[in-house]
């Protein structure tokens, strides 16, 4: 029945999609690209050879903005610093491992053992928590700003380790508990009873049979509790004044001087910022990797 | 004409060979049944001709048209998945309508369609109904709805009685067959249950790993197996083996603990022709019997497990590693343990090569 | 090995009642088949014997100790799932090792690599030790997660359709293997399947479970050839038994009539001497199992004319789908037995296998 014309008609437009789909492919690969190409390149520059209006492949690579970034300033290029004294960029990056590291690692606690329970457990009004947990990122964060900067002047958490650990880990609740409780839900509960009826308890069973099948959402919700920590600024500038000043502020502060803002710093201490990102999510890559459990569970 | 050709059809899914060198040929009104084990590449053949995958090598011919190139819903089949694949958010008269809506007829040409079917499977009652509501025949019926609704040339279905009770299996086969001789269209069906093709199919295309054994009515594959995988899978229980060669006069010597049995002269002299070493001896549970006193022409084995079905009875024999199945009436009873001569049908004892595994004739 | 006894068990879901009051009592050693359609309620007993669920009244006694309040490891079961829970990150090995280094069975590294041998030698899977989940077939997968049962030597198995997902030859195969397997090991085993020719070739006994009641309790001959209501009579057996609305009329001669008079059955004076313990002559429901109708092409004394439909051929046997009016009738027949469709066949039951069921409360009233 169905119709010769059209088959025809189909075909050639099948080729002029294809063809459409990797130019298209092309292009946003390239817009993604194409920022971080020119970072690499710029923090190779003078000021001058990034401005200049006739930008040549082919130019004389400096290593000035590395020098800087290491602690070796010379002289009134470094930025006035906006956000305290205290501040070199090797000590600024050190504090933001720290900080994502902890942070990661607390939201993964927390929000795995909730999304475990929530997933396994009958409760009223289990819905409405799960919007509630979701809710909280619904809001974009910068309305909570100031709310939430007096509160810590006021308890004292201002400035403070203990304050940007729970600030950080409450936004990425919503993330970890959504992610992990649908991990949690594709395992069915017959691995955990198995376990059970062999004389483990639900918590052995928890770790040592269903953890291992979910590496995939931990994996996931890892790299992007990590991200969301190691770019914040809004709040990593307002309430880290002095003595928790984390890179985003540091780089912002230090590629701001007397002249505007000093592009090659910018670019280089940008670049070596992502390099740990770039590590953390290659190293981490294989257990993205779904299907882990696919393959044993028919029907 | 033919209605369906392969030729030297192969699809490979990374280095595993799914179907090899596939050849055959479906004629139009056919109800043809794949069948074989997990794994034997019957699914895979099947959305192959769907055009659901695409073989890597050999063409496919639908009505002597070439195919090969051409996208699934160019090709006029009406495909049956096996999880029926119904849209949950839509209900039954949707579900049904969609493959006509897709092709943008009008809506006064999709209710007379979508009605057609309705009457055809008798569905009235759930149009409205949606699938998360149903039952699995139910929605058994919904999915060959929307299936048969655009009448396609070729009717395809996987395994779709698998989900289903076995309660209800027998039911929704013979609706299947109803509707096959109803319509009379080109029907492909897969399963892994040879009493369902036995049942059902003009011609049934027995496969092994990716290859097809033999294509023939049932009666001739049960009767005339090509070789042992056929004469095993066919057949419920299937067909016991023996691995046996020639002994002294008259007589096959069998693996069994070095016991042997009197054979009449015909199969002593099939046996000669090619040797007499490396052999097995076949012979269908029905064909054998029981018998509590010593015969010649059987051997003895011990009852390890009595099945009882109800109208028959199995009776599972065994000598170390070696199991014949026999069925019985449902009155012969052996106790578990207790010795018996199994005396296996003279005209009924098939030679096969131990090597190639085909049948000496 | 300890018996399981449930007395009166009652389960409910919310609403649903899961359970209505079952009591079965099985034996010491026993494998016992629990059959009957999907949701009347089989899993759910498996999971209240095993403890995994609570019940809401009645009483399960596991051996001498009422379970009520046991958890599953402490009533020592293995359960042997359907969609089988095989760990997919460890190897078939560690699999089998598993439940031997529970907390609660601290066993000598020794032992534990003796059982998980053994027990892979009687499965037959040795070979395949090493191996990931994920590279096992069907059947292999479910020979090891009867493996990682058996491996504990718990007192009681609990199987919940274990080979419901397989192909119809593999289970062919391994229910008798199983059943073997269970014989040598002598564990008390609760089997559940919606297939009733697994239960009538598995069970010792089997129960016949609807809807969360229990209709008739025996052995799988006991059950076949004496249905206690029409439920039993229909889901036992396949093809199913053939069912006539039935009148017995005892004069001028002793004959059956079906459906309203559709069809005649005249009785033998013996048989009908038997039927004087009916206890009523009209409502009943004749039963009669396709191997008990006879077909042939030749006019006998007691029986009816009948049109062939159409035959099925299944190699060891045929059925025979005939038709009176708009009743539909199959005959089991010997696979030499050729009949043409839309050919005049003559037909005649089995007397001595007939059953008759009262159609109103659908027992039986006469086996």
């Amino acid at each position: 029945m169905a119709n010769v014309i059209r088959r025809k008609k189909r075909k050639g437009l099948r080729i002029v999609g294809q063809v459409i789909i990797y130019i298209v492919i092309v292009l946003v690969f390239a817009a993604y690209v194409f920022p971080i190409f020119w970072m690499g390149v710029s923090s190779l520059k003078t000021k001058v050879q990034i401005f200049d209006t006739n930008p040549t492949i082919f130019f004389k690579p400096t290593l000035d903005n590395y020098k800087i970034f290491f602690g070796r300033a010379e002289g009134g290029e470094v930025g006035a610093g906006r956000a305290g004294a205290s501040t070199s960029f090797i000590a600024a990056m050190l504090r933001s491992i720290l900080m994502t590291g902890s942070v990661t690692v607390f939201s993964l606690l927390l929000g795995t053992t909730a999304a475990y329970v929530l997933s396994r457990y009958k409760m009223a009004g289990k819905d409405d928590l799960m919007f509630v947990i979701l809710s909280t990122r619904m809001l974009p964060p910068v309305v909570v700003l100031v709310p939430i900067s007096l509160l810590f002047t006021n308890i004292g958490l201002k400035d403070t380790f203990l304050g940007f650990l729970l600030l950080y880990t409450m936004f990425n609740m919503a993330f970890s508990v959504w992610i992990m409780k649908s991990f949690f839900d594709d395992v069915p509960f017959s691995f955990e009873e198995a376990a059970m009826c062999d004389g483990y308890t639900r918590f052995r069973a928890f770790i040592k049979v269903v953890l291992p099948m979910v590496k995939a959402g931990i994996a996931a919700t890892a790299i992007f509790c990590a991200i969301l920590v190691w770019n914040e600024f809004l709040f990593a500038i307002v309430i880290g004044t002095r003595k928790w000043v984390f890179m985003p502020p540091t780089i912002f502060s230090m590629s701001y001087g007397s002249e505007g803002v000093i592009w090659g710093v910018l670019a280089a201490s940008s670049l070596i910022y992502i390099i740990p990102v770039i590590i953390f999510v290659y190293l981490v890559r294989k257990n993205l990797l779904r299907g882990i459990t696919f393959g044993v569970i028919r029907g | 004409m033919s209605m369906i050709r392969l030729e030297n059809m192969t699809k490979r899914f990374g280095k595993t060979v799914a179907v090899k060198d596939a050849n055959l040929e479906i004629e139009k009104g056919e109800f043809v049944v794949f069948l074989g084990p997990s794994g034997c590449g019957k699914t895979t053949t099947l959305r192959c001709i769907a055009g659901l995958e695409t073989p890597e090598q050999g063409d496919i011919y639908i009505e002597e048209e070439l195919v090969n190139d051409l996208p699934t819903l160019d090709r006029d089949v009406g495909f049956v998945f096996q999880h029926y694949a119904l849209f949950p958010h839509m209900t039954v008269y949707q579900n049904i309508a969609f493959p006509l809506r897709a092709m943008k007829y009008a809506k006064e040409e999709v209710k007379d369609e979508v009605g057609r079917v309705t009457d055809l499977l008798k569905i009235h009652n759930i149009l409205q109904m949606k699938p998360a509501h149903l039952s699995g025949g139910d929605l058994q019926r919904v999915a060959l709805a929307r299936a048969l609704v655009i009448k396609p040339k070729v009717f395809l279905l996987d395994e779709p009685l698998s989900t289903l009770d076995a309660e209800f299996r027998e039911e929704a086969r013979t609706m299947i067959k109803r509707v096959h001789i109803e319509i009379g269209a080109t029907t492909i069906y897969v399963t892994h249950d040879q009493m369902e093709a036995m049942a059902i199919a003009d011609r049934i295309v027995t496969m092994n790993l990716g290859v097809i054994q033999q294509v023939d009515t049932p009666e001739s594959i049960y009767h005339n197996p090509v070789n042992m995988f056929v004469a095993n899978f066919i057949g419920s229980p299937g067909m016991n083996f023996i691995d046996c060669k020639l002994g002294g006069k008259n007589e096959l010597e069998l693996g069994l603990d070095g016991k042997s049995m009197q054979v009449s002269d015909s199969i002593i002299k099939k046996i000669k022709t090619v040797g007499g070493q490396n052999l097995v001896m076949g012979v269908r549970p029905e064909d054998v019997g029981i018998s509590v006193k010593a015969d010649p022409a059987g051997f003895d084995m011990e009852v390890a497990i009595v099945e009882e079905l109800g109208p028959e009875n199995i009776i599972n024999l065994r000598t170390g590693e070696n199991v014949l199945k026999v069925l019985a009436g449902s009155t012969v009873r052996p106790k578990a343990g207790e010795k018996v001569w199994a005396v296996p049908q003279q005209d009924k004892i098939r030679i096969f090569d131990k090597e190639t595994k085909k049948e000496i004739l | 090995m300890p018996g399981i006894k449930l007395s009166n068990v009652v389960k409910t879901f919310g609403k649903t009642t899961a359970l209505k009051g079952i009591s079965v009592n099985l034996k010491d050693g026993e494998f016992f088949v629990l059959v009957g359609p999907t949701g009347a309620g089989k899993t759910t007993t498996l999971r209240v014997v095993s403890g995994l669920e609570k019940i809401d009244s009645g009483q399960i006694i596991i051996g001498e100790d009422d379970a009520k309040d046991m958890s599953p490891a402490e009533r020592d079961v293995a359960f042997v799932y359907q969609n089988f829970s095989l760990y997919p990150q460890m190897t078939v090995r560690k699999n089998l090792e598993f439940p031997l280094r529970s907390p609660m069975h601290r066993e000598e590294d020794a032992e534990v690599i003796k059982r998980v041998e053994f027990v892979a030698d009687m499965l037959h899977i040795t070979p395949l030790l090493d191996r990931m989940p994920d590279a096992l077939s069907g059947g292999e997968m479910q020979r090891v997660g009867i493996g990682r049962a058996i491996v504990r030597k718990p007192q009681i198995f609990l199987m919940d359709e274990p080979l419901s997902d397989l192909d119809a030859k593999l289970r062919e195969e391994l229910r008798v293997e199983l059943r073997q397997i269970q014989t040598e090991i002598g564990t008390t085993t609760f089997y559940v399947t919606h297939d009733q020719i697994e239960a009538m070739s598995m069970g010792d006994r089997i129960a016949v479970l609807n809807e969360g009641v229990i209709h008739q309790i025996g052995t799988p001959t006991e059950v076949y050839n004496s249905p206690a209501d029409l439920f039993v009579a229909g889901f036992i057996g396949n093809p199913k038994m053939n069912l006539f609305g039935c009148v017995y009329r005892e004069t001028p001669k002793p004959v059956l009539e079906l459906e309203n008079g559709l069809i005649k059955v005249p009785l033998s004076g013996e048989y009908a001497k038997k039927l004087a313990v009916l206890p009523m002559k009209e409502g009943l429901t004749l039963g009669i199992r396709p191997e008990s109708v006879m077909v042939t092409k030749q006019k006998g004394e007691r029986g009816f004319e009948a049109d062939v439909l159409f035959s099925e051929h299944f190699g060891s046997m045929n059925i025979i789908n005939l038709q009176v009016g708009e009743k539909l009738i199959k005959s089991r027949t010997r696979p030499t037995e050729q009949y043409e469709t839309k050919t005049k066949v003559w037909v005649e039951f089995d007397e001595e296998r007939m059953r008759f069921f009262d159609s109103r409360t659908t027992k039986s009233v006469m086996s």
